[in-house]
């Protein structure tokens, strides 16, 4: 086991980023009203699109690098009749393109709102289908005992909608301080969003450290091999399962400080734009910690 | 036209000497880290002091035994299942076969095969794995690790006329239990051959695996 | 699947990116993948490159000293051997089987084609005529020269040498023939003695018990009767691999019970065996010893009959006092020996106990089902017999076969499964080749190392003490050979030591600083001497050492090798490839060193090789129907002997010279009981007095006068002529330093020689397939890795008095407490700064010293071991092959 995945690492993460954000994104818009829409912050949603849809790109190009005869790529989507793997390029191609779709309708204001609802709305329903896709090539191996159980499509979808909240969190509280105008900073939209999402990341790291301890539970009381496996990642790898732990929860102080910070009307600008990002970091690298121990600390049934 | 080509195996005359192994890599061209064969050694014991002479220790629950495994050309083949190009295909004569063409390389087979028969190889970029010497047997020749075996351990044939020679055992230790994906062989136990699923030991050359 | 440390690993494979970008990137550029073009059926046939070629199959030598034999052939392809394959052309069945060669055998073309054989003459860089800086002998650099300079200067040593020196300055330890005859008509050379394989047997067999080596073991169809096998030490899953293996799994199937004693649950007795018992290495005489107690104190001709006694008063002497040899003072009998009669210590299954590790009762058990079982064979390997100071084993265990009076009939034997196939089962029913027929480099003339005349040969100095006497003869037992030269003196008899004082030592044909003990020493001698000269295909550590590298052809590359097999197969594999680069033959090079001393090279070697394999060819027999004696195999017709252009006199045999060469090798078939049918000393069983043994009773001489003057004589060792333990030099009570309250000394744990399936000796080591497919391993009991805070594969330091060693261990349940083992063979690689060795050779931690006859006794050695808190020891096939040149 080792470091030689970490190309998948990389894809599964900035993947379920780029769902993740498209979605709370998606949210945000759908909660917006008439008189939200006409600002100009609204219009720096945009930018948030175009960085969903270009995650997504870098995400599966990456994924060809894991390949060992990249040249066939193409030709993963043909076994959607029996290959979660082919199903999930199939999701993922269609997510980029509706995500770039939207993006450029978005941006350029091409098309009716109906016509962008519904491009949005294809766009993210092949996100989820995506996701879920990812989790499925996974669980569907019923000879890897870590992968094959239905705590890993709820972790999939927790990273994606963790990953998304707080990387939303993270660029709007940007936007929020790049405008010079101290009144802005009080604007209620923003600040809607801010604690929307913060609040959302917040519930949803509580359930990732809940869903994870209780995935690893599940190890123990499984056949041998998972057993093995949970003695391995609390054992020889102790330490990058502790790390993950430890920074779910600095991530998750961070965010609660944001957000106490926020809700009490602070204007440390810089302190909030940092706890932000700091908060997105340190969460990003206990996904990444978690899923190297899913893609790389694995004892499979068999020899 | 064969239904399910598939090897038989001896576990009670294996003992573990890899001439298999080197003549299935010998025949491929295989480089070092790939092995088609591999032979796996799975015993247990423990010594004991003895109840009159406590000085002395004594050997306890001993067993030990070999599993010589290439691919198991299964019946539910997992690793065509997950495939995504359809490279790993099964034919009609049960054989599963790779096709260097459409194979992309992504290792998923590698994962799920709980035989460990697919096996990358760096320099092609490609999977590659035992391919039951389809090229032997179809002039007539038997594939180079049954020819190879002087312990007679391996043969290869039609599932149906193996069964009914051996029996139809086809999991002991540390094989997997048959139900993952059905593997197409038939096993003569070991006298203290234990069944998958109901193991005490543990492989004894893991680094040789 | 392996657990390293997560950084290792996170740097180690820190390189795939890189790799997934270049191939990623070379896809692009166009692949070299070769897709289509071939047929899907013939893709895997043979290597992609050669699909399009046509090649043919060729019978291909397996030469090394294997204890089997197995048919090899090759696939050649424009003039390279491409793909191997074995015995296919009989059906296989019982009665003819197949003879299939082994994983070893197979990897030749792995190791032959090899980045590290010698390809040129080398010289070292700082010898000069003298030695030069001999110390850098082992860490010098190579330069490479030409033949023609090659042999120039070491003519020229070699007679600067004769002239200040003389002959005896000269040492060859068993160079083969070409070499043997070159030194001969040089004016000789001094040569070594003594017994590698058989440890103490062959001395003993053939003095106590008139047994010669076609004798040793009943045939293998007879063997089909046998009820109850005891394997002791034996383990032919690893040495005897092949034919003998796939017969003792056979016997088991046909119901026949199996016990193994071994220190280690052995390959063998993991498939085979209903009980392993284990015994302490070297201590085998002494639970041997308890056995035949248990026979003497419990046997009741009434009611509990355990004693032949039939057997032993008609076929025996010395047993009893009543039943002595001549001359011999009647105490000197078994049975009170080993009552304790008048030494006043029965040697009771307690006393064996305490030595021998196994339970008392266990003893007492084997002892008794051996005697009450109707068909035993008890076999023995050699192994128990390289011991030091066992020189009484055999005699004990022949001793307890007569008590059980289990010889000399179907389905029984006591004895041992020598190691060589051609002297398995019983007289060859083939013969030809290189062991047992007479070279055919013989022009009329006999040649004898004036230094040893009388003494020629591998058989020629054995049991012989004559060999002392003489002023004339010079040969240094094997086993005290690097100390002898060491300190410039020999043991050449009882008190008689004799001056040596070697200049140059030319090895051909062995490994010998690798393979005989004391490799330590044999370093600083190597380091002394004027000069060092290898013929080898590699650069073992034999050639490392030395000042002068030439390089040798294999077998493969020679016109031919005719070989016998087990007792019915004779082998005849042809050449598979052209001379390795600038590699010569043995013979060539004796001619061209001959023709510089200013000898007559026709009178080295007067024939072509190719002639010589023909000569070998018509001398090969078949054993006539009737089993009354012997004809010519092969038809020769004067159209045979015009096309493949030899000389000779026509023949009629049983198959043509074509046929022969084309296949490679000739089956004899057999049946159960036929006329070929082989129970050794049965003739003398039935008849006694018509077919006495060779020995001064006629009888087997449990009490063996003969064997005691013999040892004795070799000067090392007081032998009685009865069998009596000894403890050994580096045995088990050697690890104690307090033997009463078992308190352990330095030295605490006994180490033992394996032979393992990665190798042969030392040959083949260096085989990346064979590296892969067998670790290098150093086992050890958890019991003791624990006591040390050893952890599996952790890296360890083993030392004992003579040299330390660096394994990787390998923690096992497989192995006895208190015994570690480790495979022989491994090549020495000495860390210059540390003196210790990273390779694995046995042979460091051995000591050049003999004992009673001058036998190995590999398998006595006392260790202590210790986690190595050093930079760990990599695996060996992580490390790049040894290149003695580098080029562009």
């Amino acid at each position: 086991m080792g470091f030689q995945d970490w190309p998948l690492m990389i894809f599964s993460l900035l993947a379920q980023l780029a769902t993740g954000s498209f979605v709370v994104l998606g949210i945000v818009r759908f909660s917006t009203n008439q008189k939200e829409r006409e600002t100009d912050y609204y219009r720096l949603l945009d930018r948030g699109w175009i960085g969903s849809f270009v995650i997504m790109v870098i995400a599966l190009i990456v994924s060809l690098i894991h390949l060992g005869s990249p040249l066939n790529a193409p030709l993963t989507i043909l076994n959607i009749g029996s290959a979660w793997l082919s199903r999930e390029i199939l999701f993922g191609l269609l997510f980029a393109f509706f995500a770039g779709l939207f993006t450029l309708f978005q941006w350029q204001r091409i098309g009716s709102r109906k016509l962008r609802d519904t491009c949005f709305v294809l766009g993210g329903l092949a996100g989820i289908a995506l996701v879920y896709s990812m989790s499925m090539i996974y669980r569907y191996v019923e000879t890897q005992p870590s992968w094959n159980t239905p705590w890993t499509t709820v972790m999939f979808f927790l990273t994606a909608g963790l990953l998304g909240n707080l990387a939303v969190a993270a660029v709007v509280s940007t936007n929020f301080l790049s405008s010079g105008d101290k009144t802005k900073t009080q604007d209620p939209w923003y600040r809607k969003v801010l604690r929307g999402t913060s609040i959302a990341a917040l519930v949803f790291i509580g359930l990732d450290v809940l869903v994870y301890l209780l995935y690893i539970l599940g190890l123990f009381y499984g056949v041998p091999a998972a057993q093995e496996t949970a003695k391995l990642i609390l054992g020889s790898f102790g330490i990058l399962f502790s790390l993950r732990i430890l920074f779910v929860l600095v991530g998750s102080m961070l965010g609660g400080l944001f957000l106490i910070r926020l809700l009490g009307n602070q204007n440390q600008k810089n302190l909030l734009v940092s706890m932000a990002y700091s908060a997105f970091a340190f969460v990003l690298a206990a996904e990444g910690i978690s899923r190297f121990l899913f893609y790389s600390v694995k004892v499979r049934i068999g020899i | 036209m064969a239904k399910q080509l598939a090897f038989y195996f001896d576990a009670s005359t294996c003992i573990d000497c890899k001439t298999c192994q080197i003549a299935c890599k010998d025949k491929n061209n295989n480089p070092l880290g790939l092995n088609y064969r591999r032979v796996v050694n799975y015993g247990a014991g423990s010594w004991i002091p003895d109840a009159v002479h406590k000085e002395l220790f004594i050997p306890t629950n001993f067993f030990a035994y070999n599993v010589s495994s290439a691919c198991m050309h299964c019946e539910e083949p997992i690793c065509v299942e997950v495939c995504p190009t359809g490279a790993m295909h099964k034919r009609d004569d049960g054989i599963v076969l790779v096709d260097d063409s459409k194979c992309v390389g992504c290792r998923l087979c590698q994962q799920a095969c709980p035989y460990g028969a697919p096996q990358y190889n760096e320099a092609k970029g490609v999977m590659t794995k035992c391919d039951l010497c389809a090229d032997l047997l179809e002039i007539g020749q038997e594939t180079a690790c049954v020819a190879s075996c002087p312990q007679r351990a391996l043969e290869v044939g039609e599932l149906a006329d193996l069964r009914k020679k051996y029996g139809s055992i086809n999991a002991i230790e540390p094989l997997p239990k048959a139900i993952y994906t059905k593997p197409s062989i038939v096993i003569t136990p070991h006298p203290r051959s234990q069944y998958s699923g109901k193991g005490t030991g543990k492989i004894l050359n893991p680094m040789e695996v | 699947m392996s657990e390293d440390g997560f950084l290792s690993k996170v740097l180690g494979k820190a390189n795939l990116n890189r790799r997934s970008f270049l191939k990623w990137s070379a896809a692009i550029g166009g692949s070299n993948v070769l897709v289509g073009g071939i047929p899907e059926g013939f893709k895997h046939a043979v290597p992609l490159a050669y699909a399009e070629e046509k090649g043919r199959w060729i019978p291909a030598s397996c030469w090394s000293d294997c204890g089997s034999k197995g048919f090899n052939k090759a696939y050649v392809v424009n003039g390279l051997p491409v793909r191997q394959g074995t015995d296919d052309t009989i059906k296989d069945k019982p009665n003819r089987p197949q003879l299939r060669a082994c994983a070893k055998g197979r990897s030749q073309r792995n190791h032959l084609l090899s980045a590290s054989r010698l390809k040129y003459p080398m010289k070292r860089k700082h010898w000069e005529p003298g030695g030069g800086n001999k110390e850098l002998r082992g860490k010098d650099e190579w330069v490479r020269i030409s033949w023609d300079e090659a042999l120039d200067l070491m003519a020229k040593e070699m007679l600067r040498i004769k002239e200040k020196h003389g002959n005896k300055a000269f040492l060859c330890v068993r160079p083969g023939e070409p070499t043997e005859r070159l030194m001969s008509e040089f004016g000789g050379y001094v040569n070594g003695w003594g017994e590698h394989s058989g440890g103490t047997y062959s001395a003993a067999w053939h003095m106590g018990w008139g047994i010669p080596f076609s004798e040793l073991e009943n045939d293998r169809l007879d063997l089909e009767n046998t009820e109850l096998f005891v394997l002791w030490a034996s383990n032919p899953a690893w040495s005897r691999l092949g034919m003998p293996m796939y017969d003792m799994s056979r016997y088991k199937k046909n119901g026949a019970k199996v016990i193994v004693v071994d220190p280690y649950y052995s390959a063998t007795a993991q498939a085979v065996a209903d009980e392993w018992i284990p015994c302490r290495p070297a201590t085998d005489t002494a639970m041997l010893l308890g056995m035949a107690y248990v026979l003497i104190n419990e046997d009741d001709p009434q009611n509990d009959p355990l004693i032949d006694w039939d057997f032993l008063n008609k076929y025996t002497v010395g047993f009893d006092k009543d039943h002595m040899p001549k001359g011999a003072d009647p105490k000197d009998n078994f049975m009170d020996y080993v009552l304790g009669t008048y030494d006043g210590q029965p040697k009771t299954p307690q006393w064996a106990s305490e030595i021998c590790g196994t339970p008392p009762e266990q003893i007492r058990y084997l002892a008794r089902r051996i005697a009450t079982t109707n068909k035993v064979s008890f076999r023995m390997s050699p192994a128990p017999a390289r011991v030091h100071n066992a020189d009484s084993l055999p005699q004990v265990v022949m001793t307890l076969g007569a008590m059980t009076g289990h010889m000399g009939k179907r389905g029984e034997m006591f004895g041992h499964d020598w190691g060589h196939s051609f002297l398995a089962e019983g007289y060859p029913l083939l013969t030809g080749g290189w062991m047992l027929t007479p070279t055919s480099y013989v022009n009329g003339k006999k040649f004898e190392n004036p230094l040893a005349s009388g003494f020629k040969g591998y058989f020629g100095a054995f049991w012989r003490t004559d060999r002392f006497e003489d002023e004339d003869v010079w040969l240094i037992n094997y086993n005290e050979l690097w100390h002898a030269l060491n300190v410039g003196e020999y043991t050449a008899g009882k008190n008689k030591k004799r001056k040596v004082d070697v200049k140059m030592i030319y090895h051909v044909y062995n490994n010998k600083m690798n393979q005989f003990p004391g490799t330590m020493e044999c370093i600083d001698v190597h380091r002394k001497v004027d000069f060092v000269v290898t013929q080898n295909l590699f650069l073992n550590p034999t050639a490392q050492y030395s000042d002068l590298v030439l390089p040798v052809q294999s077998h493969w590359e020679r016109y031919g090798y005719v070989r016998m097999g087990y007792r019915n197969q004779l082998l005849w594999t042809s050449q598979v490839m052209k001379p390795y680069f600038e590699s010569q033959s043995d013979s060539w090079i004796s001619r061209e060193v001959g023709k510089r001393l200013g000898l007559d090279p026709d009178e080295i070697i007067h024939c072509s090789f190719k002639q010589n394999v023909f000569d070998h060819v018509a001398n090969c027999k078949v054993i006539k129907d009737d089993a009354s004696g012997y004809e010519p195999l092969v038809t020769i017709t004067n159209q045979d002997m015009k096309e493949f252009g030899f000389e000779g006199k026509p023949q009629k045999g049983r198959i043509s010279v074509k046929e022969f060469k084309e296949k490679g090798i000739y089956h004899i078939e057999r049946k159960k009981g036929d006329q070929f049918e082989h129970i050794p000393y049965k003739a003398f069983i039935d008849n006694p007095e018509k077919n006495p043994r060779n020995t001064p009773s006629g009888k087997f001489e449990i009490h063996c006068q003969s064997y005691a003057d013999y040892i004795t004589g070799c000067g090392w060792d007081e032998k009685s002529p009865l069998a009596e333990y000894v403890p050994p030099l580096e045995g088990y009570e050697s690890t104690f330093k307090d033997w009463k309250n078992k308190i352990k000394g330095e030295y605490p744990l006994q180490q033992y020689d394996l032979h393992v399936l990665r190798r042969v000796h030392s040959t083949l080591d260096n085989t990346p397939w064979l590296q892969e497919a067998f670790l290098q391993s150093f086992w050890m009991n958890p019991i003791d890795a624990e006591k040390r805070g050893i952890l599996d594969r952790d890296t360890i330091l083993i030392r004992s008095k003579y040299g330390k060693v660096l394994r990787n261990v390998t923690i096992t349940q497989l192995i006895m407490p208190g015994v570690v083992a480790i495979g022989q063979g491994a090549w020495v690689n000495i860390d210059e700064e540390t003196g210790i060795d990273r390779g694995g050779c046995s042979n460091v931690l051995h000591g050049s010293v003999s004992t009673g006859q001058g036998h190995m006794g590999l398998n006595s050695c006392n260790v202590q071991i210790e986690k190595w808190k050093g930079e760990p020891l990599k695996y060996d096939h992580q490390l790049p092959p040894l290149v003695p040149i580098k080029e562009a």
